[in-house]
């Protein structure tokens, strides 16, 4: 048991890869069985020897207060000790064989967790100030800063005996090592044996360390040092002594870490075992189908550790099929998966070898899968890129030219309807000038031409008549024919379509009127009358009426006076022709006129009405309505 | 030369030739007028009138190029004195009253008998200012729509306003006259100081625009 090794002396071992140094009694050591090592507060290392502490400051070991501590542990207990642990603010916890785990502070000493059977003979602080306590007989037992007290045993699934070591990963989680009954993870309130290797050697964990890069380390029965690193795992196999027992870990900075065994004391850096890459601790191979809704075949199959591509269209319901195969454990296995981009963290799936996606919009996807054993090192992911194309009707271009197609099609119509509208506008207005135009040639030409001789003739007629009375009577019927032809013109001379033009006309016809008969004309018309159009088909029914009216009342009335007024309400116009006279009878002028009145009022629409004045006489009333239209001329 | 003070002279502006001999004829015919001046379009119109300045100026209103209302407005200006008596063949109340409106003191429709003619001629000599109630209401309207001038001498009167008001609605002058217990005579003077204010007010006013409304 007792090699003489040198310090330093750096030995090839059975990896070339790394550099082990190892310390034995000749170099200083107490004792050559190492039990412990703890950081002092100061920062040095305390190894723990069967024979006493050591002190390392850097060169060589001295023997310290160790000596002192295990008087004092023993003169409280009377046990000895199994193992301890320094705290930084000074508290020393040792556990004892048969007598529980003690917690020693300023020289106080308190007894916290007594066992009724087993033996605490290790103890582990984690991140949390837990203590964590390995019992020889079952399981473990964890006391918290709040003063309660956790066990760990074979009813909360924990089978592990004679617990050897702990370690705390930076997920949290509590690794337990057990002599005999394999490694053991505690993740919340859940413990299952971690599988890591076919050995069964492994199952005598003798150390275990995380070190600072999250590096779980292992030392297992016959010198096999194991790292578990990002899910992978290596196996060194350090020195062939069969029977050496490792106790202890220990991490400097700058990667370097010690390991304490029953025989010797060795050193090797991290990075040596980082390198080399190593083999899947659960080297489970997936492979990935992916197919769509409809189709029985996989669009894609993928050996494990390759990716394809695959196309679906956006009608298709895609999901993925995914298996993995571990000897013995295959339904055990769970799954996570990840469908970026829609998901940008790994998905739990649970147990399930089938994940139906949906529809899904057009785009590039990559969906990625991978698989452990429960709560084991998840294994190499495997992935399959796709591309979900759209459907013909979501494409862009399809959507921009349906766009374009609507817009055409209402531009064209809006324009149809406009060009119809402004033509029809056009042509109206084009038609209406023509026959204005006309019109006014026609006044023209009377007027100019015709009334011109005619009055030419009325003259010559005149001076005529002077020496022949005959004369007298064809002058008179020439100028009645003059007279005629005034009406025509004002009639047909589109000038004249105002409201205010057809009033200035019928008062100058009635008060020439009147005024050859005798009478007298009382006028009322509205000081200021519209310019709104009044066509010449209605002036002209109007002024036949106004005509025919005068002329009851100064040939049938026996009237003195005779009154024209007029009303304008919005475009309906209201004319009176009154007169003081005897008062209206039927028989008057036999009806006729009446008759004629009445007819033409009604060809425009208009109404005719004859009634006896409050104040004696008649009137005639005329109702008519007006165009819309405002009328410059 | 005046031969007579007692004659009345007389121009005649027309286009129509057979019109213009029988009016001619007419004219020169007559006793107590003479005719000096014959136009056949406005432009010589307004070009020879000024020398002539005849007492009264028959102008037609159709005339070709500047129509007889330019005629008027124009001679007027530099005639102040002149007469002007409007001739047209057709009763069209919106030229009429332009023609009135731009200088002219009575109208006349060509077909009338000659003698109506000279009577006429003679009464708008003698200080007679013809106006019908049609006419009347459309001086009331061109007053309205001028508005109150800042020189006060343009406005009419309360009184010429009252007058004015009944011819539009009717009322003969000998009816004024009773109905206002003033003679005839005073009425006449009125419608003339009337058709004088409407002359100032439609050339400082630039009515026309307004009139071409009408």
């Amino acid at each position: 048991m007792c090699m003489q090794m040198c310090v330093a002396a750096v030995e090839a071992a059975a990896s070339d890869a790394f550099s082990v140094q190892r310390w034995t009694v000749a170099d200083g050591l107490p004792g050559n069985v190492v039990t412990a090592l703890v950081k002092s507060p100061e920062g040095d290392i305390i190894v723990m020897t069967s024979d006493g502490a050591a002190h390392f400051d850097g060169v060589r070991f001295s023997v310290c207060c160790a000596e002192r501590c295990g008087n004092h542990c023993d003169a409280v207990s009377g046990q000895k000790e199994q193992c301890r642990l320094v705290e930084s603010n000074g508290v020393v916890w040792v556990g004892t064989n048969g007598e529980g785990l003690l917690r020693i502070r300023q020289r106080l000493v308190v007894p916290k967790v007594p066992q009724k059977d087993g033996s605490g003979n290790v103890c582990f602080r984690d991140s949390f100030g837990r203590i964590w306590s390995g019992l020889e007989q079952d399981g473990v037992a964890v006391a918290c800063q709040d003063g309660t007290i956790r066990s760990f045993s074979a009813t909360e699934g924990l089978l592990a005996k004679d617990v050897t070591s702990f370690a705390e990963t930076p997920d949290g989680d509590i690794w337990v090592g057990s002599n005999g009954s394999g490694l053991w993870r505690i993740s919340g309130d859940e413990a299952v044996r971690f599988h890591y290797s076919d050995d069964p050697a492994c199952d005598f964990v003798q150390a275990l360390f995380c070190d600072s890069e999250g590096t779980l380390w292992i030392c297992a029965h016959g010198d096999i040092v194991t790292c578990i690193s990002d899910g992978y795992s290596k196996t060194l196999h350090l020195e062939k002594v069969q029977d050496s027992v490792a106790f202890s870990f220990h991490e400097e900075p700058m990667g370097r870490i010690w390991l304490a065994t029953g025989e010797k004391l060795l050193s090797f850096m991290s990075s040596d075992f980082k390198e080399t890459p190593g083999d899947s601790v659960d080297a489970l191979a997936v492979d990935l189908f992916a197919s769509s809704a409809g189709m029985s075949a996989p669009c894609a199959i993928l050996e494990a550790g390759r990716s394809a591509t695959v196309s679906f269209h956006s009608m298709d319901e895609v999901s993925f099929r995914y298996s993995a195969d571990s000897p013995g454990m295959a339904d055990c296995i769970e799954f996570a998966t990840c469908l970026s981009p829609i998901e940008n963290d790994w998905r739990a799936s649970g147990k399930a070898r089938i994940r139906s996606c949906g529809r899904l919009a057009p785009g590039r996807y990559k969906f990625e899968v991978r698989a452990r054993l429960p709560l084991g090192v998840w294994g190499r992911t495997d992935a399959v890129e796709f591309e979900v194309r759209p459907m013909f009707y979501e494409t862009i271009s399809f959507i921009v030219a349906v766009l374009i197609s609507v817009l055409a099609f209402l531009f064209a119509v809006a324009r149809a309807v406009y060009v119809r509208r402004v033509r029809m506008r056009l042509a109206a207005i084009r038609q209406r000038d023509v026959l204005s135009l006309e019109r006014a040639r026609i006044a023209r030409d009377i007027h100019d031409d015709i009334g011109a001789r005619l009055t030419r003739i009325s003259m010559l007629i005149s001076m005529m008549a002077e020496r022949n009375s005959e004369a007298s009577d064809i002058a008179e019927e020439v100028r009645a024919v003059v007279h005629a032809l005034d009406e025509v013109v004002w009639a047909v001379e589109p000038r004249n379509d105002t409201l205010s033009s057809f009033v200035d006309y019928i008062y100058h016809y009635a008060e020439m009127f009147v005024e050859a008969s005798g009478l007298n004309l009382r006028v009322k018309f509205p000081e200021d009358v519209p310019d709104s159009g009044v066509s010449s088909v209605v002036r002209h029914a109007v002024y036949m009426c106004v005509k025919e009216a005068l002329n009851n009342v100064v040939k049938h009335a026996e009237a003195s006076k005779v009154f024209i007024g007029m009303v304008v309400d919005g475009n309906r116009v209201v004319m009176r022709i009154g007169d003081d006279g005897k008062g209206f009878t039927v028989s008057r002028n036999g009806g006729n006129g009446l008759h004629n009145m009445r007819t033409r009022m009604e060809s425009i629409c208009g109404l005719f009405s004859i009634r006896p004045r409050a104040e004696g006489g008649s009137e005639v009333v005329l109702e008519f309505r007006m165009e819309d239209r405002q009328v410059r001329t | 030369m005046r031969e007579n003070k007692n004659q009345i002279r007389v121009s005649l502006v027309e286009d129509n030739g057979g019109l213009r001999n029988s009016l001619e004829r007419i004219l020169s015919s007559s006793e107590g007028m003479t005719l000096e001046g014959v136009f056949s379009d406005g432009e010589s119109a307004v070009a020879g009138l000024p020398a002539v300045s005849p007492d009264v100026v028959l102008v037609d209103i159709n005339l070709p190029g500047i129509s007889g209302i330019d005629v008027i407005r124009e001679a007027k200006a530099s005639m102040p004195r002149a007469q002007f008596l409007v001739l047209t063949v057709y009763d069209d109340p919106s030229r009429i009253f332009q023609a009135l409106a731009a200088g002219a003191n009575g109208y006349l429709l060509k077909r009338v008998d000659p003698r109506e003619l000279l009577d006429a001629i003679r009464e708008l000599h003698g200080g007679g200012s013809p106006m019908s109630g049609s006419v009347a209401r459309k001086v009331v309207q061109s007053f309205h729509r001028m508005g109150v001038s800042k020189n006060e001498t343009e406005n009419l009167s309360p009184r010429e306003t009252e007058i004015l008001q009944l011819l539009a609605e009717g009322y003969l002058y000998k009816e004024i006259a009773e109905k206002c217990a003033i003679g005839i005579e005073t009425v006449r003077t009125y419608i003339r100081r009337i058709y004088d204010k409407l002359h100032v007010r439609t050339r400082t006013e630039a009515v026309i625009k307004h009139l071409k409304g009408w």
